[in-house]
């Protein structure tokens, strides 16, 4: 279970880190699409 | 996991709260694990070379144009 869990936190990581990458090269506002990112659907999975 | 991590994120503090070695660590054991029981794992294998690279470059980031 403790693998079941650590593969999937590591796989979020690394997902959160490239979309942030990739807005703000896109000129999203960074505190303001972390906010978004956290109070939607993805935050929760 | 975002809402726990947003305030660092914000102030770009990445640091983790994982080495890189102990991820790969699991990592080889999740991998390890889903061979011997034919369970397809194609995006932990994708992390699992992340992680290496992150190692090979003794970095604990991965964002691009940041070392």
């Amino acid at each position: 279970m403790k693998l079941v869990l650590n593969m999937q936190v590591g796989i979020i990581a690394a997902m959160i880190g490239e979309a942030l990458t990739f807005g703000e090269a896109g000129g999203v506002q960074w505190n303001q699409m972390i906010d978004i990112m956290a109070n939607s659907i993805v935050s929760t999975p | 996991m975002i809402q726990f991590k947003a305030q660092y994120l914000k102030e770009r503090n990445f640091i983790p709260a994982f080495t890189v070695n102990q991820m790969i660590k699991d990592f080889d054991l999740v991998l390890d694990t889903g061979k011997a029981t034919n369970a397809p794992m194609p995006i932990a294998t994708i992390v699992r070379q992340l992680l290496g690279i992150m190692k090979a470059r003794e970095k604990e980031t991965l964002i691009s144009g940041r070392w």
